[in-house]
């Protein structure tokens, strides 16, 4: 994977989001500051325009994941992998009415995202 | 018996003869005994003996040896015969036909002989010792014991027959002889006479047979023996000869009845005939017996030997036919006499034969005699064989075909088998053919006759050809005549001379009325006018003396009465000089004298008219003044002028006297009637002088001369003014009568005198069925019923002859559609001046009336018997309440009779509670109808509870019936017991019930429940239906549910939403029945308000919710914390420099991923506290990928597990044991870093064990290496999670690898959970 592949990951729980940055840098992967809030992670995307972000979708503040996603969607078309712990069934919906390009359970599989990147990259 | 050969008897032995010692036994015996007898002689010798002496000695004593064996011999040669003999009398002893035995004074056998033993059945050595009473049959035995005490008391020989009883055979008879032998025993024969008794009994048999026979027989048999004494006769020759049967058995027969049978001729018989033959029959003998008369005898004799007594028996059986014999010489006697007759009859016969031969061959008729059966002939006159043109012998030799035209024979044999039978046959015009072929008509005449005993049928026949010729001509002559004579206008008869009738023409017939037939059975004087009858016989008389009478006048009386006037003549008919009839031709002047008369009795009515009568006769001229030339005297009475006033319009014109009114009328009416050459008629009124008006009525005529030409009127004129008056109030009558007549539905019939039928009304048709003019004119038509006929008969008879009145007589007829009306009659005669005009009758169709008066009493009968049967009380009483019927189960009810019911009033049955009684009676009088439940008091004075159905009839009576309803009050008091226990429950539920109609869906019923639930009142909800009480978005889900139950698919609706009257809305859960009230279906509902339950559900509902999402919440945080742990321990890791370290930290980090992943999978499952045990290791298998990556590049790890859910208690250590059997594998198993594989098994066994096998294809285990001794702590550790934790089994197998078995209990914790 080229350098320029930029991952955002947005995950309130930092060990977790640490934990997953290293694993991606492992993999060679160019992961930008990890995001703890949904505002922040609006900003920072439109802002950075990563290849790919990783949004988990119970995060602290006022906005979730899905609500997150959506505005930056709004603004630009940056393909998102949601991440979550559980959800229920209306998260779920309304998860997938964001279209992400994939919906994971936590702890995700590196590979699988790993996989995807590669299919960005390609 | 069996021969046996007796042995010879054994040679002397020769050794014995010269002193030496005898070789046999006996011989050697004998010496010894000898020896033993000289030695003790010898000491008895004292003195020697010399030797001359000795040789003397020895001399005699050789002799005397020699003597002895000479003797010796002899004796054994006699003990050989007696041996011999021994043994051949022992053999016929032995093998005896008969039985021998010798037995012992009491009876025991001591010897016995084979064919005794065979007769006793039992084998001889057997026997000895045997009592021989064992063996005969207990029937016999005491004789048997009587004859052997007999035997041993007699000297001679004694007998006895007994019956033997072999083991289960028949018995068999035997007959002993016995001898005493002595006092010991005696000896027995015993002989087997079993087939001697059968032929003995046979005999028996035999001789009482044939005594039946002689018994029975009617002949007198005698039986005499060889001496003629009498053995025996019969009953028939006691009776007949009358003789008894102790004077005539061993009587010599020539001596019975005082020697009345010494007859010379019976001597000759039985002495002489019979001797010399064994039979003889039909001997006659003739006798006169002192005490039976004189008798001729017929005897039959048998000589019969009798082969038992070796003599002979001789059989008589006699025949008395001494009246047989009178017979015979009566019938000689008649038998000469007839022979005397036969021979003076068969010379008149000879005579006769003659003569009739002679007038049979001299016949002018043809005669034959034909076979009947054969057809052949017989015998033929002369006249036959010439009219046929053969000689007699010829003719005997044809047959029918010969004498007949071919296609008549079939004709022929018929009638001939016709005459045969005896039958009529056609007999005339039978075509015959001569020998030439032609053909002559004959007339048969046909006889049967028997001669010799056979059938012949005569046939007499002639030849009628001329007679035929001469009957066509007289035909045609007769038919000519016939024809000139019935078709003369003359009146032709010909009288025989007794009067009858021989002949009369048509015209004759016709004139008189009289038919054919009715002619025949006519004389002459039937017909003559009794004014006219000695006129007429004197002329009569005077024809058949010869004399024609060329002038006649003569009245015939015609069939109806009718006088016919005749004028002819009359001649005798001769038959030779014989006058045989006469013969009348006449004429028939009848109109002729009745006009004659008629002129004459018009002249004197004229005249007596002109005198007499009322009004005017008149002669007139065709003018407008009608002037008068004649007028009659009666003008005065009827005008008020005199004739010689009107004449010439003297003084009045008679024009003038005529009403104004018909004057031109009648002018104009006049002329109209001379132009027809008619007769005036009419009426009109005229003004008398003294102006009075009167009715006149006129006919008259015109007076013509040649040339047709008026010259006057002529008529008369007569008052009929009363007529008219009577005419008018006639008619005025009869227009009332008329029309009471045809308004009347009565018919009214008028008949005169004669019963014709004078007037009918028009009710015919409706009343009778016919048309009136079926009847008009005619004597009522037979329509009677044929049932109702003799009854009729005597009802008219009653009113013809007896002049009774006939008072609504019913009766039936049959209408002209043959159905049955019945009619009313009344009649009575019509009298004037006590002469019958006629009969006046009324007749009224009653056929409804009876038809509803059948009706009526077939209704009666069935109501009677519905009331008498009912099982209803039925009162009936009249106004005052008195008991004019009751039925017997009124009786059975109030238990009084239904004679004593009949005497009491409806107040004696009344309750107590009279006010109310008496209103219910004026209730019923006064509505009419009454229902009621009332108490009757019953004859034990008791009041039992009824139900009154009254009605008032119309005929004034009260009708009632009652039931007992005493069953029914106290089902009604239970009901109500009932509904009030249910009214409670209903009423006090609380659970809401609502009935509703299945159709309307109207509510009937509600409890109070129900009322509040919905917040309606009970009257309202009445009002409502379901649709009211739901809310309408769920309306269509609640009628459907409420369809549903009325199909009786399903009781309960769960959850529906109703409305209560507020719009506030409620959870129920409606449980339906279905039921049945008066007849209709209802659902009943109980409805269950759910609301607070509803309410509690959701509320637990949402704790449930609200307690999983906790629960996923902590698996979450739980897994989440698990998986910070790892990413410090990751990062801690990253920081190592110690490889060890490193890994030891990866390891910890891998364990607590393995445990948070548990986490993560109860996240996303159902209930939380299983997990996919499969998935689950799937999942891991790719973190133990993901992070033993170096090791796990070469390996493939295979899998083959089942879907099986454990708890987090079984999935937690699973996941650390196998965390710890991969980083095994991924440490050892594969050390060059060589391809392997792993395969993971996951199964559950049908024990619900789980078997996790992991195993690997690397280098197994090291030898000797001990998984439980020498294993690190992550092994010990998966052991012992395993084995304590899990419960189970964990094996290590290593060969070609490492295979490690986990086996456990599924469910282990399930309830803890």
């Amino acid at each position: 994977m080229t350098e320029k592949l930029k991952v955002l990951v947005v995950e309130d729980e930092v060990l977790t989001a640490k934990m997953l940055k290293m694993d991606l840098e492992e993999l060679g992967v160019n992961v930008l500051e990890t995001i703890a809030k949904g505002e922040e992670a609006v900003k920072v995307a439109l802002q950075e325009n990563p290849s790919l972000i990783l949004m988990d979708i119970r995060l602290a503040g006022g906005l979730d994941g899905i609500e997150a996603a959506e505005r930056i969607l709004q603004k630009k078309k940056i393909p998102i992998v949601f991440m979550t712990g559980y959800a229920t069934e209306e998260i779920k919906k309304r998860a997938l009415k964001v279209n992400p390009v994939d919906y994971l359970d936590k702890p995700v599989d590196i590979y699988r995202i790993k996989n995807i990147l590669e299919q960005l990259d390609n | 018996m069996k021969k046996t050969s007796i042995p010879p008897p054994k040679a002397a032995d020769p050794s014995t003869r010269s002193g030496q010692a005898p070789s046999t036994g006996s011989g050697r015996s004998l010496r010894r005994k000898a020896e033993a007898k000289m030695s003790k002689r010898k000491k008895a010798v004292a003195s020697p003996m010399t030797e001359a002496d000795t040789l003397r000695l020895v001399h005699e004593l050789e002799v005397h040896q020699i003597e002895l064996e000479l003797q010796n011999e002899e004796l054994v040669g006699a003990q050989a015969e007696l041996e011999a003999l021994l043994h051949q009398y022992t053999g016929l002893y032995d093998f005896a036909p008969a039985g021998y035995f010798t037995l012992a004074r009491d009876g025991m056998i001591n010897r016995a002989n084979l064919a005794g033993a065979n007769l006793l059945g039992v084998e001889r050595s057997r026997l000895v010792k045997k009592h021989f009473g064992v063996f005969v049959s207990a029937k016999t035995r005491p004789v048997f014991n009587a004859f052997l005490g007999e035997v041993f008391e007699s000297e001679g020989k004694e007998t006895c027959e007994v019956a033997l009883q072999k083991n289960g055979a028949d018995p068999i008879w035997v007959n002993i002889e016995a001898i005493k032998e002595d006092e010991r025993g005696c000896r027995v024969l015993v002989e087997d006479i079993t087939g001697r008794k059968q032929a003995e009994e046979k005999a028996d048999e035999a001789r009482v047979f044939a005594e039946s026979i002689i018994a029975t027989v009617r002949q007198p048999l005698l039986v005499l023996d060889a001496d003629l004494h009498v053995i025996t006769a019969n009953r028939s020759f006691y009776e007949v000869f009358k003789v008894k049967q102790e004077e005539t058995e061993g009587k010599l027969l020539y001596e019975l009845g005082n020697h009345q049978w010494n007859i010379s001729k019976l001597r000759e018989l039985l002495e002489n005939i019979l001797p010399r033959n064994t039979k003889l029959n039909n001997f006659e003998v003739e006798h006169n017996f002192e005490n039976i008369g004189q008798k001729t005898m017929l005897v039959n004799a048998r000589r019969v030997y009798q082969e038992t007594n070796r003599t002979h028996l001789i059989l008589l059986a006699i025949e008395d036919i001494t009246e047989r014999k009178q017979t015979e010489k009566e019938l000689e006697k008649h038998r000469e006499h007839l022979e005397k007759l036969v021979e003076e009859r068969t010379a008149e016969l000879q005579k006769s034969e003659a003569k009739f031969k002679a007038i049979f061959d001299n016949a002018s008729d043809g005669m034959l005699l034909i076979d009947p059966k054969t057809l052949k002939f017989f015998i033929c006159n002369t006249m036959c064989a010439k009219m046929l043109g053969h000689t007699q012998e010829e003719f005997l030799n044809l047959d029918i075909a010969d004498i007949h035209p071919g296609e008549d024979l079939s004709f022929i044999y018929k009638q001939i088998g016709k005459f045969s039978r005896g039958e009529k046959g056609i007999r005339n015009d039978i075509r015959f053919k001569r020998k030439d072929g032609s053909i002559f008509m004959s007339d048969l005449s046909p006889a049967l006759l028997s001669i010799a005993g056979k059938k012949y049928l005569l046939i007499i026949f002639k030849d009628i050809t001329e007679r035929k010729l001469l009957e066509d001509s007289l035909r045609e002559s007769e038919t000519r005549y016939r024809l000139l004579i019935d078709n003369s206008n003359d009146l032709i008869q010909s009288v025989g001379l007794d009067g009858r009738f021989l002949f009369v023409n048509q015209f004759w017939r016709h004139t008189l009325g009289y038919s054919e037939e009715e002619i025949a059975g006519l004389n002459l004087f039937d017909v003559i006018h009794p004014d006219h009858y000695s006129h007429c016989r004197e002329m009569f008389d005077k024809v058949l003396n010869g004399n024609s009478v060329p002038y006649i006048e003569v009245t015939f009386a015609a069939k109806d009465g009718r006088p016919v006037y005749l004028m002819g003549s009359a001649v005798p008919r001769l038959l030779g000089e014989k006058v045989i009839a006469a013969q009348s031709f006449f004429h028939d002047i009848t109109e002729r004298k009745q006009a004659e008369e008629r002129l004459h009795e018009n002249e004197r009515r004229l005249s007596t008219l002109m005198g007499n009568m009322p009004g005017i006769a008149y002669r007139c001229a065709n003018d407008k003044n009608w002037t008068m030339e004649y007028v009659s005297e009666g003008c005065f009475e009827l005008t008020g002028y005199m004739s010689d006033e009107l004449v010439n319009n003297s003084v009045i014109a008679f024009n003038d006297i005529i009403h104004e009114e018909y004057r031109e009328h009648l002018y104009n009416k006049w002329q109209d009637v001379l132009n027809r050459k008619g007769t005036f008629k009419d009426e009109y009124r005229i003004i008398t002088k003294d102006g009075k008006e009167k009715w006149v009525w006129e006919q008259g005529c015109g007076i013509y001369s040649d040339d047709d030409k008026v010259i006057a009127l002529e008529g008369f004129i007569t008052d009929i003014t009363e007529r008219k008056q009577t005419e008018e109030a006639l008619r005025e009558s009869e227009e009332l009568f008329k029309s009471v007549v045809h308004n009347s539905d009565a018919l009214m019939i008028l008949t005169d005198a004669k019963g014709v039928v004078t007037y009918l009304s028009a009710q015919c048709e409706n009343v009778l069925g016919y048309p009136a003019d079926k009847f008009i004119g005619k004597i009522m038509p037979d329509i009677i019923h044929p049932d109702d006929i003799a009854k009729c008969q005597h009802a008219w008879e009653q009113v013809t002859k007896q002049g009774q009145e006939l008072h609504e007589f019913e009766y039936r007829i049959i209408d002209s559609q043959q159905g049955v009306q019945w009619i009313s009659h009344s009649a009575k005669l019509v009298k004037v001046d006590g002469r019958i005009l006629g009969m006046q009758n009324t007749i009224h169709n009653i056929t409804k009336r009876k038809e509803m008066a059948e009706a009526l009493q077939e209704s009666e009968k069935k109501f009677r018997t519905i009331t008498e049967n009912s099982a209803d009380a039925i009162f009936i009483a009249d106004q005052q309440g008195n008991y004019v019927y009751v039925n017997q189960a009124a009786s059975d009810l109030l238990e009084y009779t239904p004679d004593k019911l009949m005497t009491m009033n409806i107040a004696d049955l009344a309750s107590q509670d009279e006010t109310k009684d008496i209103e219910e009676f004026q209730k019923l009088q006064s509505e009419g109808r009454l229902y009621t439940e009332i108490l009757l008091k019953k004859a034990d004075g008791t009041f039992l509870p009824v139900d009154l159905n009254a009605v008032l009839l119309p005929n004034g009576l009260n009708y009632g019936s009652c039931r007992d309803i005493t069953d029914r009050k106290r089902a009604e008091e239970e009901l109500k017991e009932s509904e009030a226990k249910f009214r409670i429950f209903f009423e006090s539920s609380p659970v809401g019930i609502l009935i509703a109609d299945l159709e309307t869906k109207m509510f009937k019923y509600s409890n109070p429940c129900i009322c509040q639930m919905l917040g309606y009142t009970e009257n309202e909800l009445i009002t409502l239906n379901v649709a009211d009480i739901h809310p309408k978005d769920a309306l269509q889900s609640v009628i459907a549910e409420f369809e549903a139950q009325a199909r009786g698919e399903k009781n309960l609706a769960e959850n529906l939403p109703c409305l209560r009257k507020d719009g506030t809305i409620f959870y129920a859960d409606i449980n339906t029945i279905k039921i049945f009230i008066d007849g209709k279906s209802y659902n009943m509902g109980f409805f269950q308000d759910i609301t607070e339950h509803k309410q509690a559900e959701e509320q637990i509902q949402k704790n449930l919710e609200e307690k999983e999402i906790l629960l996923r919440e902590l698996y979450h945080r739980t897994k989440n914390n698990m998986q910070v742990i790892c990413a410090i321990l990751r990062l801690q890791s990253s920081r190592q420099k110690d490889q060890g370290m490193k890994e030891l930290l990866k390891k910890i980090e891998i364990k607590i991923y393995s445990m948070a992943l548990v986490h993560q999978k109860l996240i996303s499952s159902k209930d939380l506290s299983h997990l996919n045990l499969k998935e689950y290791i799937d999942s891991l298998l790719i973190h133990f990928k993901q992070n033993y990556v170096e090791p796990f590049k070469n390996i493939s790890i295979h899998t083959d597990m089942t879907d099986i859910n454990v708890l987090l208690d079984t999935a937690t250590p699973l996941g650390l044991i196998l965390d710890e059997l991969f980083s095994n594998v991924a440490k050892h198993a594969f050390p060059e870093k060589t391809r392997g594989k792993i395969k993971v098994n996951l199964h559950i066994t049908p024990q619900n064990k789980i078997v996790l096998e992991v195993s690997d294809n690397g280098t197994g285990l090291p030898k000797g290496f001990n998984v439980r001794k020498d294993g690190h702590l992550g092994l010990e550790t998966a052991i012992d999670l395993v084995e304590q934790q899990l419960n189970g089994r964990i094996i290590f197998k290593s060969e070609k690898g490492l295979h490690c078995k986990i086996t456990f209990k599924k469910g282990l914790y399930s309830k803890r959970v």
